[in-house]
């Protein structure tokens, strides 16, 4: 290479170096589902108020057939140089989906009533660069269903699935 | 060399004012994305359904013939809702399997948010599409035998069969 192109280097290094990346600031929202709190909940023998002891109070309690309405999970959404974090409002669901995991393995009756937490958490990148920017904005949500007795006030079943 | 390396700095510094511009890209991703992967790994017949509702978790609709539904708004968030007639998802498997009355699809949705911007000078150019993530799952409800599933992840503003809905956004289906 040539000592007049060399003197190029210094200067393209510089543009492509330039700039920083930063990790999107995490955001929970709903309820920190610990491996911890789940374990106490043992199916058949925790109580309503030992349930309710561990995890807080639910996000929603559904009967079987309902339309419910629970709050969102706050969220992480391009807002054009970064992810920028949007809360509030609400989601309607039909409880159907939360007693599938139930009614696989038992008959559902009236007396039935799902109890549901999510536990959300934001993350990606925003990355500053001298020509320009990329992010990658991601939210991901725990959930966790539990089947309550409300005749025998007792826990039934647990399920729990973890967000991708 | 001093006066190579001068006229290159300023000749970058001048170039940079002049066409002064950037570039941006952004994804933004739904909680409850469903992961390719484990589309993958789904079977028609031997998939069962305690492995569905492991892998993708509860359904966002559980949907029978004859039924008025309601989901979440499909976007980066759920939020809100929206009615959906069952009959029109039956409709995905018609010509595939034979109906029975008593099946029943687990329905899931999850989106990716694309975003991309460009300015040169004084002059920018931006979009955003929402790609929506799908699936569609046919149980036998007496037998809980899988049967067929569609998976669809679409381009908001692209026909079906059009170049931006095959590759890795072809739909996948099963049997």
């Amino acid at each position: 290479m040539a000592a007049d192109q060399r003197g190029w280097l210094p200067a393209i290094g510089a543009l492509i170096s330039a700039g920083c990346i930063l990790p999107v600031f995490p955001v929970t929202s709903g309820r920190t589902l610990d491996k911890e709190s789940m374990t106490a909940i043992v199916p058949g023998e925790a109580t309503t108020s030992v349930l309710l002891k561990q995890l807080g109070p639910p996000l929603a309690i559904a009967a079987r057939g309902q339309y419910v309405s629970v709050p969102a999970a706050s969220a992480v959404r391009s807002g054009g140089a970064s992810c920028n974090v949007e809360s509030g409002g609400f989601f309607n669901i039909q409880s159907d989906g939360w007693f599938e995991p139930f009614s696989a393995r038992r008959p559902i009756r009236d007396e039935h009533r799902v109890y549901y937490w999510y536990g959300s958490r934001t993350s990606g990148f925003n990355a500053y660069l001298l020509v320009g920017f990329a992010n990658r904005c991601t939210t991901t949500t725990d959930e966790l269903l539990v089947l309550v007795d409300t005749q025998t006030d007792r826990v039934e079943d647990v399920f729990f699935h973890e967000g991708d | 060399m001093r006066k190579v390396h001068s006229r290159a700095v300023a000749t970058v510094g001048i170039a940079a004012a002049v066409l002064g511009g950037c570039v941006a890209f952004s994804v933004s991703r739904s909680e409850n994305w469903i992961p390719e992967e484990r589309v993958r790994q789904i079977v028609p017949a031997q998939t069962t359904r305690k492995e569905i509702l492991d892998w993708f978790g509860p359904p966002a609709a559980v949907v029978r013939h004859g039924q008025l539904l309601q989901v979440p708004e499909i976007g980066v968030r759920r939020m809100g809702g929206r009615e959906l007639q069952a009959d029109a998802f039956f409709e995905l498997f018609a010509e595939r399997v034979p109906a029975g009355e008593t099946d029943v699809i687990y329905y899931y949705q999850s989106a990716e948010e694309r975003a991309t911007a460009l300015r040169v000078v004084a002059v920018g150019t931006a979009s955003s599409d929402l790609h929506e993530n799908r699936l569609w799952i046919l149980f036998d409800g007496q037998t809980w035998k899988l049967k067929d599933f569609v998976h669809r992840r679409d381009h908001p503003v692209a026909a079906p069969g059009s170049p931006a809905n095959v590759g890795t956004d072809e739909p996948v289906r099963g049997m």
